[in-house]
């Protein structure tokens, strides 16, 4: 080492021991604080973070959020941009001001409902009017929780409002037109099943008076085309029940025995085994399990037919199994008027994907069919 | 560092007050402090204790006392107290393990330079998870060490006060500093009560460690306008009442004078630094563990005759401080070096390296880590390894 890079090693520490640096620091805080401001500093932004998160989804969301006063005459507590917006308001603080009780259209009607939030806790998609400051009305769905005390009593009201005016004005001039093709339907329907009622005797009067074979056979060909007819407005009517009316909750149990009970059975055994379900699908679901029992027994020459239900990977199956000669073609058991059952399959298809239930056929030749009927993920659930 | 902060920071500076800072813990200075011990604990939110001691202070009864009036509060003590005269690295680490394995929060130390050393170093290991040697040398700690609270029972070291931690590094056979301001004492609870059990040769080896403290501050190329006011007073203090306390250990107003001496001494070297005379004594205790204080009380005339052409303003104040009036006009050096050397006869130091077991043959090792030793960047005179060596032998 040089005589000049001892000095400036000297010169270095001395300015280190005189301590004016930044490393030269007397201890200000121990390094348990340190740790515990650290990690209360982590938590603190990931609380800001969540409630940004939180604010922002409350503040964008196009939908009324807000709490209020549970009795007669309390205010509006809190609420969202969307709920002062959709009531004509100019700003939060303005609809704060407000008696909750004001902005009801029929002020009765927020008793009875604070009525049934002190029986029940909660409210849910229950159909209000709201007044509009500029003098119109909105239809919203309402959600109401009740959040109570330590005590047991009703702190705050904490709702949910969704303008349903435009969609409820859709949804009626939905149903109307359908009505309007419905009666058109029927009508046509009627008229077409009366001349053809007519059509069938007049061939039975021809087929009397008729006697070269030529003849006969064609009169037999008509008849023949003319059920052809009837089959297709048969059609027409059992498909356009098809998604009238809203899907449900339906109890499983009580669906397959209605189904099963309208059968004109006299040769097959059935075994009904399934869990108690509640399934979310159209109303007609019933006439899904009365066509696929009606199968087994006009056509599987089963003496048994077992009904069950198997939970199993997030899916509900509700299988039929009977001990027939099972199905040897399987490529157009779901297509339209393809089946020895006329259009059976294809409806029972149709009216279960409308709301996204699958039906497939896994049995094997000669030990009998097995339809199973897949319920997915949310759309069932236990009877409570 | 720029020139210009170098400027600010010089000794030479055109102003009369160049730049310094200051550090000192709190200090309670007094007959019976020691008992507070308990209440600040308490106000430093301590649950868990290590006490650093050794065994001489078990003996003596202090560590036992102040373990009782800790635990009288509620709170758990561990003792640790295998530090040896010359703390190693070795206890240092095992200090730091028994801190984390006792889940303990706080450091009491209680006894002579070793002890608080050691506890100071633990300290500092348990915060920075390292070994204590990647501490050595200036700003090295970077993480703060958990609360400490020193007590000394040596009118000497003045660890207590200061920002110095002195450990022995065993494999090399050589001391290093650990110095920062992050191993300054919370509080500092300097009771002169717990001098009195000091034997005279004790007295004498930490009161000239003391002395040495103010000399070499004073004369420190880093020294400031605060530093020389404790190092002047300090070397008053100690000149006039360390041979009474070694002539009468017991008389109370006597350990108290030294004892008050010593911080002085502790406060003007923790902010200035030291010089020749602690390289040569921290290379003399890492290479042959001598005692420290005697270390110093050889070096100290023969350094001060090297340094006196680089100081003599600074020597002929103290000489007058320590001396008299009268002096002004003798010949400086040799009056204070006689002066020094009067007193060391006093206190029964006989003179003579080689009577500490120093050889010849030492002295090359000796002085190349004297060389290196951080004390010296602060010597007014920048000594050369040569000189060194010259220094060593003419000690022998």
């Amino acid at each position: 080492m040089t005589r000049s890079e001892d000095d400036l090693r000297k010169d270095d520490l001395r300015r280190k021991i005189i301590g004016l640096s930044e490393t030269s620091h007397r201890k200000s805080y121990y390094p348990q604080l340190k740790e515990q401001i650290n990690e209360l500093s982590i938590a603190m932004d990931a609380l800001q973070e969540s409630e940004d998160k939180y604010r922002t989804l409350v503040e964008n969301v196009n939908i009324g959020i807000f709490r209020t006063e549970p009795w007669e005459g309390g205010r509006i507590l809190q609420a969202n941009p969307a709920l002062w917006q959709t009531l004509g308001f100019e700003s939060e603080e303005e609809i704060l001001s407000h008696p909750v009780d004001d902005i009801y259209l029929h002020m009765e009607n927020r008793a009875e409902l604070m009525d049934k939030l002190k029986q029940f806790g909660k409210i849910k998609d229950y159909k209000m009017e709201f007044k509009v400051r500029d003098g119109s009305t909105i239809l919203c769905s309402l959600t109401l929780s009740a959040e109570y005390d330590s005590e047991g009593n009703i702190k705050f009201v904490d709702g949910v409002a969704e303008d349903i005016t435009e969609k409820e004005k859709k949804s009626e001039a939905l149903r109307q037109a359908n009505n309007k093709l419905n009666v058109l339907s029927s009508i046509t329907r009627h008229d077409i099943v009366n001349q053809v009622m007519v059509l069938e005797g007049y061939l039975l009067l021809l087929e009397e008076k008729v006697t070269s074979p030529e003849q006969i056979e064609l009169i037999q060909k008509m008849k023949g085309s003319i059920r052809s007819v009837d089959r297709h407005i048969m059609f027409t009517r059992d498909y356009q029940e098809i998604g009238i009316n809203a899907p449900e909750w339906v109890n499983l149990r009580d669906a397959l025995k209605d189904a099963m009970i309208s059968l004109d059975n006299f040769q097959v055994n059935i075994h009904m085994e399934p869990q108690d379900y509640m399934v979310f699908t159209d109303p007609m679901v019933w006439k899904v399990f009365y066509n696929i029992g009606n199968n087994v027994v006009k056509h599987s020459q089963a003496k048994n037919l077992y009904i069950s239900t198997d939970e199993q990977d997030n899916q509900l199956l509700v299988v039929f199994q009977d001990d027939g000669i099972g199905i040897e073609d399987k490529k157009k058991l779901f297509k339209k008027g393809s089946s020895s059952s006329g259009y059976g399959l294809f409806l029972s298809k149709e009216i279960l994907s409308i709301t996204g239930i699958d039906i497939r056929e896994t049995g094997l030749p000669d030990e009998g069919a097995r339809f199973e009927i897949i319920f997915p993920q949310g759309q069932y659930k236990p009877v409570q | 560092m720029s020139g210009e902060k170098s400027d600010k920071t010089s000794n030479q500076s055109q102003g009369s007050l160049p730049t310094r800072k200051f550090s000192a813990p709190e200090i309670i200075l007094g007959d019976g402090s020691r008992n507070l011990i308990g209440q600040y604990v308490n106000s430093l939110s301590g649950r868990n204790v290590l006490l650093v001691t050794d065994p001489g202070i078990i003996k003596a009864g202090w560590a036992g006392e102040i373990e009782d009036s800790i635990s009288s509060e509620g709170i758990d003590v561990v003792v640790y107290d295998k530090v040896s005269s010359n703390p190693r690295s070795l206890e240092v680490m095992q200090g730091a393990e028994l801190y984390e394995a006792a889940g303990c929060d706080l450091i009491v130390t209680i006894g002579g330079g070793s002890p608080m050393d050691c506890g100071k170093a633990i300290g500092a290991v348990a915060s920075n998870q390292c070994n204590v040697l990647e501490l050595e040398g200036v700003d090295e700690v970077a993480l703060p060490a958990p609360p400490l609270i020193c007590i000394p029972t040596t009118a000497g070291s003045s660890a207590d006060v200061s920002q110095f931690a002195i450990i022995t590094d065993e494999e090399k056979k050589r001391k290093f500093a650990i110095i920062s301001k992050t191993m300054i004492a919370d509080l500092a609870l300097i009771d002169p009560e717990t001098t009195v059990s000091m034997n005279p040769e004790l007295t004498a080896d930490t009161g000239l460690d003391a002395l040495c403290h103010a000399f070499e501050s004073y004369v420190s190329n880093a020294s400031s306008v605060i530093t020389d006011m404790y190092a002047l007073e300090a070397a008053k203090l100690i000149v006039e009442y360390l041979p009474k306390a070694y002539d009468e250990p017991d008389n109370l107003v006597f350990r108290d004078k030294v004892m008050l001496g010593s911080m002085y001494a502790g406060l003007a070297f923790s902010n200035a630094s030291l010089g020749l005379v602690h390289a040569m004594a921290h290379s003399l205790g890492g290479y042959l563990d001598s005692p420290h204080g005697e270390c110093n009380a050889q070096l100290l005339c023969p350094v001060v005759r090297f340094n006196y052409p680089f100081a003599s303003e600074k020597y002929k104040i103290l000489e007058k401080a320590i001396v008299g009036e009268n002096s002004s006009r003798s010949d400086g050096l040799d009056k204070l070096v006689r002066a020094l050397e009067d007193l060391n006869e006093h206190l029964g130091i006989k003179p003579g390296l080689s009577r500490m077991g120093v050889k010849d043959d030492d002295i090359e090792h000796l002085s190349k880590n004297a060389f290196l030793d951080p004390c010296l960047a602060t010597n007014p005179n920048p000594a050369t390894v040569e000189d060194i060596e010259r220094l060593y032998h003419d000690s022998l």
